[in-house]
């Protein structure tokens, strides 16, 4: 909502015109109405001056020029200028030598074509006003008021009245009854104790019985109120809408029509009504007021088709539509040059059919019955409308309004008390209050005690509770002088129930503990495009487990992450094409499925590392990138060895992870290197390598790239142990290598076949060597460790206990002792 | 006698001081002090003098034995070192080099202010709630006091799943799922996490975070609101300077928006704060009636105050980032120099 400052004084007592502009963003401010901006008129163009055109020769050297002499009074100036749009006589803000414009502008002598030329005459854009582009601004075609002659060569902004200061401010949507002058003078009335100008009222209207070609047929909530005024009085060519108003309805970003339907514009900014006008002889028929039908059509005064989805409130006659009411006019009963008679509509319309049918569309007339409009005010408006009319073009006529309906609400009012508020809101005392509500045009009746009934003004609809009152108080008494309760202090920094803290907490360490093994963590938007990736997570999501988005930004990435990877993935080909292609990523987040019509969420752990064999590509050095053992890509090696930290760093430090081949893996990974991850038999992720064929590696041959999974709901509660830590053994250890010929891919469950079977003094055992012989036979050589934490160990025990074992063991493998 | 000790002693101290190699000093050692060096020699010639002699020639002689020694070993460990040094310098780290990058990696901005906020609300008092990102509607609207056709509705730029599913455009809903789940007073608790809207320009993102408060107890009243968010933006930005100002949210009533005086110019006016000298940094209120209702809070002397704020805006006013995009790149060169102001400095010093 814009709102002219020299506008709004003219409702207010008159000591409020001297508060400076910059003092009034403050008081908007503390009552809740937010200062957007402040834009101050012809601030700063007191070279621009009154001046009149007192001859115009064509350009000897250009068509399309002409070379003016402009008259400021006391001297002439000669100007070349390209518009048209004036004549000789006509009179001109003109920019002297020196000036410096809005748009950044610096007005110099020069020669335009061999003419000479000392200044310039402006359009309104050029002088930081208006819209109009179009040509230079004419006063006299403008109908600017005053006589102009007695203030030629004065800056035009003091000459004509028009320094202002143009104050936007951004309304919530609770406060519809601010979109008009009168609004937010009764809201600065209220704070700052001033008296209230407020326009004329109408006398008790008489309403007239409808004619026989107006009639109503839909619901009383959805139009409780609609008046209908016929104008005898035909319309004349003479009426002019005068300059005043037409500039305070371009200040607020309207532009001129007609004068019959600039005064409804002007009343709707200045009441809040929104007033529509017919043209009568475009009804054909009767004009009925009833609900739309779907696919019913009609051009909007905008000239847009509209088709209608039904349920809408409209008008219309016998052929057409004529309007879609509170919304948009249509074209079929505009109001034009040769319009003679017309009816001037001022209705009520139910705010949420309002909303439902102004989809897509917006209006001034929608944005404030969507946001509620008093429903009390129309009778005020058609009055208020024939009194500009009066005064304007001098149309005499008694008020002769037909009420096809005519229904006001009764007021809202809410029982509470002065203790209640002052639960809410302490500092004010009750008298306090009772001036506040009062100035705010609330009505009080005290009940008992300090009992109050508050009858609500008819155009806040947002007041129903005490909380909405406390607000009130609040806002007039101050937000700043509000008492801050000292014993805060005291009641907070005291821990409560600390349910989610520690996962939270143990989630952070997750990502500390990433971050020092080198990786990255990143935080995506986080939208895929299914058909990029539907292929790739088929082994876990199929194609209808998607969540999608039905009204996406974009079309392609409209499906939430059902697998995290994809996302850094992605990232990980936005660096390689920026030359960073060496890089260790994570991210954690939510996941998203669909199972059955029901949502799933679930946490995820996404891990990318990617490693260039060409030695020159890496930027990127550790101890953890050497190979280790003579094992091909010991990048996966060292990835699992990450998660296994990870699954300890959540309390999981009796559990080893162990890697299962995954035998019918995803497209998108490497057949042999695809693994699921498991702890306890619990399923907690993959770790795969990306396919060195799938489409996006292959345009980087030397990359190599791994991804891993986790999921973190399943980890957050880890199995607790509660055994008392043992002091570690002060005797020596004894350890025996165990080889034996393995299957590739089976150390995982031959390591859970030892834990089964491991006696109960060997404390550790591990892999110290793998060897594959050139038939390609796989043997592993691990050590185990025993130790008794009382005395030393005999080689005697010792080996019975491995004998013992390895009898366990060679059912299964091919054994050999080292 | 006493003269040849002398020139032996002399000869000596000239060839130790010509060795080039260890075998030299190999050399030199079986030529003064091998079976028939010339020391050995020496004392096979004590034989022939008289005792009185044999006595003071016999301690020349270990002298010079001793010094043949000592001189030898010492020269040994001289020439061993200077071996060391010369094989050293062929491959030897030259230190003042520049220092290679160690492979550290990096928190994100973002979820380190999250990590700072959590921490600090923890400390507080404030339990952290979750709830869903893919949300019911009644949740996200209804139950927050935004019924079907509300204007608020239309502000949200809502990501619609499948109606009645929703991206959840705030945190808010939190409120009711930790109000219906736990019900013991007080309720103090914070829900950061991801929220949605479907908006995407140079200052919004489709996805970004919030950090939200609730604190319900009996009689909870303005003046708590005030206290506690005073007493958290001086936490975070050590300053006093904040100021409440009116405003709209259907869910808390009365309503506030919270501004700080600018960390950048301290309230002057700068380009930052568009020369108001204040910088808008959270919303608050009372918690609205309607909403403790359908928490199932039913007490009517039990109030509550709530509290949300954007976790970009404070991460990029932290980090000193100045455009939000930044932050979702992912650049590596960016995320890089963000992770050195994980310490959150007071950030008004080098302002
Ligand atoms: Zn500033």
């Amino acid at each position: 909502m814009k709102l002219s400052r020299n506008i709004l004084n003219t409702y207010l007592e008159e000591s409020f015109s001297k508060i400076p502009s910059q003092d009034l963003i403050e008081i908007l401010d503390q009552l809740g109405l937010a200062v957007a901006s402040v834009t101050p008129l012809f601030d700063g163009l007191e070279q621009v001056v009154v001046a009149q055109v007192s001859s115009i020769d064509q350009h000897p050297n250009a068509d399309r020029l002409r070379v003016c002499q402009v008259s400021t009074g006391d001297a002439t100036h000669q100007i070349v200028c390209g518009a048209t749009n004036f004549e000789s006589g006509d009179f001109v803000p003109l920019s002297l030598v020196g000036a410096l414009l809005p748009n950044g502008l610096k007005i110099e002598a020069s020669k335009i074509r061999g003419e000479s030329s000392s200044g310039m005459i402006c359009s309104q854009t050029e002088l930081g006003v208006g819209t109009d582009a179009k040509g230079i601004w004419n006063f006299s075609i403008d109908n600017v008021q005053g006589d102009l002659l007695s203030v030629i060569g004065q800056p035009i902004g003091s000459a004509l009245g028009l320094k202002d200061d143009i104050i936007e401010i951004e309304l919530t949507p609770n406060r519809g009854d601010c979109l008009s002058y009168l609004g937010v003078a009764r809201e600065l009335s209220a704070k700052l104790g001033l008296s209230l100008h407020t326009p004329i009222e109408c006398q008790d209207s008489k309403f007239e019985k409808p004619l026989k070609n107006m009639a109503i047929s839909i619901s009383e909530e959805l139009v409780p109120t609609f008046l209908l005024q016929v104008l005898e009085t035909p319309c004349s060519p003479d009426w002019q809408t005068p300059f005043w108003m037409r500039w305070a309805l371009q200040s607020h970003g309207i532009s001129s029509i007609h004068p019959l339907v600039d005064v409804g514009n002007w009343v709707m900014l200045e009441c809040g009504q929104p007033i529509h006008v017919y043209d009568v002889q475009k009804i054909a028929g009767t004009l009925t007021v009833r609900e739309g039908k779907a696919g019913e059509t009609g051009q909007t005064l905008m000239g847009e088709p509209l088709e209608l989805k039904g349920g809408e409130i409209v008008i219309a006659d016998d052929q057409k539509l004529l309007c879609v009411g509170g919304v948009i006019g249509m074209q079929a009963a505009e109001v034009d040059a040769q319009t003679h008679q017309v009816w001037i509509e001022a209705a009520h319309f139910e705010p949420v059919a309002i909303r439902k049918a102004s989809k897509g569309i917006v209006t001034e007339s929608a944005y404030r019955f969507a946001r509620g409009v008093d429903p009390t005010s129309p009778d005020r408006a058609l009055a208020r409308y024939f009194y500009y009319l009066k005064s304007l073009f001098g149309v005499e006529e008694t008020a002769h309004v037909t009420a096809l309906r005519h229904a006001h609400p009764e007021p809202a009012v809410v029982e509470t008390s002065y203790g209640a508020i002052g639960n809410l809101v302490r500092g004010p005392e009750s008298s306090e209050m009772q001036k506040i509500l009062t100035d705010l045009q609330f009505g009080l009746e005290a009940g008992e005690g300090d009992a109050i009934r508050v009858q609500v003004p008819p155009y806040r609809f947002d007041v129903a509770y005490s909380a909405d009152l406390a607000e009130e108080v609040a806002r007039s008494y101050g937000y700043d002088r509000i008492l801050d309760e000292q014993t805060v202090q005291s009641r907070i920094f005291q821990p409560t129930h600390w349910r989610g803290v520690s996962t939270h907490k143990r989630k952070f360490r997750l990502a500390d503990r990433l971050v020092s093994l080198g990786y990255q963590e990143n935080v995506h938007v986080g939208f895929l495009d299914q058909s990029e990736w539907r292929d790739a997570l088929v082994p876990w999501i199929s194609e209808n487990m998607w969540a999608e988005l039905s009204n996406p930004l974009n079309k392609k990435r409209r499906f939430m992450p059902p697998m995290l990877f994809p996302l850094v993935f992605e990232r990980f080909c936005w660096l390689r094409d920026r030359q960073m292609p060496v890089v260790k990523l994570f991210e954690t987040g939510k996941v998203f499925r669909k199972d059955n019509d029901q949502y799933q969420e679930e946490s995820h752990l996404a891990m990318l590392v990617s490693k260039s064999n060409h030695r020159t590509e890496s930027h990127f050095e550790h101890p953890v990138w050497e190979d280790s053992g003579g094992i091909e890509n010991s990048d996966a090696l060292w990835m699992g060895a990450h998660i296994q930290g990870l699954v300890e760093e959540l309390g999981w430090v009796q559990s080893q992870i162990s890697l299962k081949l995954i035998e019918q893996g995803s497209p998108f990974f490497h057949p042999l290197q695809s693994y699921e991850i498991l702890l306890e038999e619990m399923t907690i992720g993959f770790l795969a390598q990306v396919h060195p064929n799938h489409g996006t590696m292959r345009k980087a041959k030397r990359l190599s790239c791994f991804v891993a999974e986790l999921f973190l709901d399943p980890l957050m509660t880890p199995k607790s142990d509660l055994s008392v830590l043992q002091a570690p053994s002060t005797f020596p250890s004894v350890t025996r290598d165990v080889s034996l010929v393995i299957n590739e891919g089976s150390y995982g469950a031959l390591m859970a076949e030892v834990d089964r079977i491991l006696p109960e003094s060997c404390v550790s055992h591990q892999l110290v060597d793998r060897f594959v012989d050139e038939s390609g036979q796989v043997s592993v050589t691990f050590r185990m460790t025993y130790e008794d934490g009382a005395r030393s160990l005999s080689d005697e025990e010792v080996n019975q206990w491995q004998e013992h074992f390895r009898v366990l063991l060679k059912g299964q493998y091919p054994l050999e002792y080292k | 006698m006493l003269q040849e000790i002398g020139t032996i002693q002399t000869s000596f101290d000239t060839d130790l001081k010509s060795i080039s190699s260890v075998q030299d000093l190999e050399g030199i050692k079986s030529k003064y002090l091998g079976k028939t060096g010339l020391i050995p020699q020496l004392y096979k010639q004590l034989g022939r003098l008289s005792p009185e002699e044999k006595k003071e020639i016999g301690s020349k002689l270990n002298d010079l034995r001793h010094k043949a020694q000592t001189g030898l070993s010492e020269a040994l460990i001289a020439f061993e070192e200077k071996i060391f040094l010369e094989k050293s310098r062929k491959n030897m780290v030259d230190m003042t080099l520049p220092l290679p990058k160690a492979a550290y990696g990096g928190r994100h901005p973002i979820t380190q202010t999250m990590e700072y906020l959590i921490e600090l609300l923890a400390q507080m008092g404030f339990d952290v709630g979750e709830g869903p990102e893919l949300e019911h509607e009644d949740f996200n609207f209804t139950y927050l006091n935004i019924p079907e056709h509300h204007p608020a509705r239309d502000d949200h730029d809502t990501f619609y799943i499948q109606k009645p599913w929703l991206l959840r455009t705030h945190t808010s809903p939190v409120q009711i799922h930790y109000m219906k789940k736990y019900t013991e007073l007080p309720i103090q608790m914070i829900a950061p996490g991801r929220v949605y809207r479907a908006d995407d320009d140079a200052t919004h993102s489709p996805m970004f975070h919030q950090i939200e408060g609730l604190w319900v107890d009996k009689g909870i009243h303005f003046g708590h609101l005030k206290a506690m968010i005073k007493a958290f933006l001086q936490e975070i930005f050590e300053m006093d300077q904040v100021r409440f100002r009116p405003s709209f949210f259907p869910f808390t009533e009365p309503s506030a928006e919270v501004d700080i005086g600018c960390v950048f110019c301290n309230g002057r006016g700068c380009r930052v704060c568009k020369q108001t000298g204040w910088l808008e940094v959270m919303g608050s209120g009372l918690v609205h009636p309607k909403v403790l209702q359908y928490g199932g809070v039913e007490d009517p002397a039990v109030s509550g105050l709530a509290f949300g704020l954007g976790v970009e805006r404070l991460t990029m006013l932290l980090f000193r980032i100045p455009d939000m995009r930044m932050l979702f790149d992912n650049d590596p060169r960016v995320l890089t120099k963000a992770a050195r102001h994980r310490h959150f400095p007071h950030i008004r010093e080098d302002a």
